[in-house]
């Protein structure tokens, strides 16, 4: 039976509780941690002007569908009751439960170098020492709209998901009237991009899966894009074939043998509520 | 990438030391761009240089062009800042992975304003680019 995905703001006290409990768990037995490792080894293999498969690029949305599946498996192994939530940026914001002590945890304070301080995912705790990184930093930090940046709006998603074509040539992050480029965040609006460089701090490096609201995060994007193929059914995945540094539709993608096409259709795996 | 068979270490010393020489002429001759194993008939163009303080950390950086892929290098207090150069000409850190910088030194100075008194640290693998 496929898994129900709630938005996070509908988890119950128990949901919540179970769904921090789960990550610690994975995190305690060392099995968080190569997460991480596997999206900085992609995101630093990923590039413009040669092999690109987790970022910038069509493989984008399939990669972090397998990806988000990977993870919430892990989760399960730990916690069956436990599912994914997804963070729809456009009602959640900076005073969102989201943030509260018993789930995400706050903002961090710019007098500890915006580090988290309260919550489960706080350094203090002794739970959530970060190792796989960019920085210095082993502990959680936040700058949440830093500069003065703001989340994106629903008149802002409602316009990505207007766009009819899935990706254009040249495939990378220069693709224009790109559903997936817009989404990703590199033109248009600036969907997912922007909601990193919102929280800021260890979302906005390489290790962002070290913040737990990155799984919540991607799990919006996720059901953005499912949205979409919902309202575009002959509006599949491109390339089809024979593209040079990008994965087409049967091609795998790194580190799985798993193809966009085996990504398209989640309904068996998982629904959104 | 050719440019990293080498150690790095050496190879960023002898760029950085010819680039540094050369950056008033903006252009380094074939015969130059091979000494620093560029290779072949291409031209390198210094796109920018720069070594400066900035909000109390020394921040110093070069890029070059080379065909279509810019080769650049930035350090923070002499960390090396991971860096790619995007299809537009723009670049991307490791520590702000998700926004793009029109010049390599406002990149490093973004990098400065999220590290704050941290450091960055390299990727123990680089493929790619």
């Amino acid at each position: 039976m496929a898994l129900i995905r709630k938005n996070q703001a509908n988890l119950t006290a128990a949901e919540r509780s179970s769904f921090v409990n789960a990550v610690l768990a994975l995190k305690a037995s060392g099995r968080y941690d190569p997460f991480v490792r596997l999206h900085i080894d992609r995101g630093n293999g990923d590039s413009d002007f040669s092999t690109r498969i987790g970022h910038r690029s069509p493989s984008f949305l399939p990669w972090h569908r397998k990806y988000l599946i990977e993870f919430e498996t892990a989760l399960q192994s730990v916690d069956p009751s436990v599912t994914l939530p997804y963070w729809d940026w456009t009602t959640a914001g900076s005073t969102s439960s989201l943030w509260a002590n018993d789930f995400m945890g706050p903002n961090g304070t710019s007098t500890t170098n915006w580090r988290v301080n309260v919550g489960p995912f706080a350094f203090s705790t002794g739970n959530w020492t970060l190792t796989v990184r960019s920085d210095s930093a082993n502990f959680l930090r936040r700058n949440i709209g830093a500069g003065g940046l703001r989340l994106p709006t629903a008149a802002e998603v409602t316009s990505v998901l207007g766009l009819t074509t899935y990706d254009t040539s040249p495939w990378n992050s220069t693709s224009t009237n790109s559903f997936r480029n817009y989404l990703e965040g590199f033109r248009g609006p600036n969907l997912h991009n922007r909601v990193h460089n919102w929280i800021n701090g260890t979302m906005a490096g390489f290790g962002s899966p070290n913040d737990p609201v990155f799984w919540l995060h991607h799990c919006n994007v996720d059901r953005l894009w499912s949205q979409w193929q919902a309202r575009n059914p002959g509006g599949t995945y491109v390339p089809a074939a024979g593209t040079v540094d990008v994965v087409d539709i049967d091609e795998a993608m790194n580190p799985w043998p798993t193809t966009p096409r085996d990504m398209l259709n989640h309904s068996s795996v998982y629904t959104y509520q | 990438m050719h440019v990293h068979e080498d150690g790095d270490d050496k190879v960023v010393g002898r760029r950085r030391f010819l680039v540094g020489g050369l950056v008033g002429a903006g252009v380094i001759a074939a015969a130059g761009a091979g000494l620093i194993g560029l290779g072949g008939n291409a031209q390198a163009v210094v796109l920018e240089e720069f070594d400066e303080l900035y909000k109390g950390r020394r921040i110093k950086g070069w890029a070059v062009a080379r065909g279509a892929n810019p080769q650049s290098e930035v350090t923070v207090d002499g960390d090396a800042l991971h860096i790619m150069s995007n299809g537009d000409g723009t670049y991307t850190t490791s520590v702000n992975h998700y926004e793009s910088f029109d010049s390599l030194r406002s990149a490093a100075r973004r990098a400065v304003e999220t590290l704050g008194d941290l450091r960055p640290e390299s990727p123990p693998t680089h493929h790619g680019h």
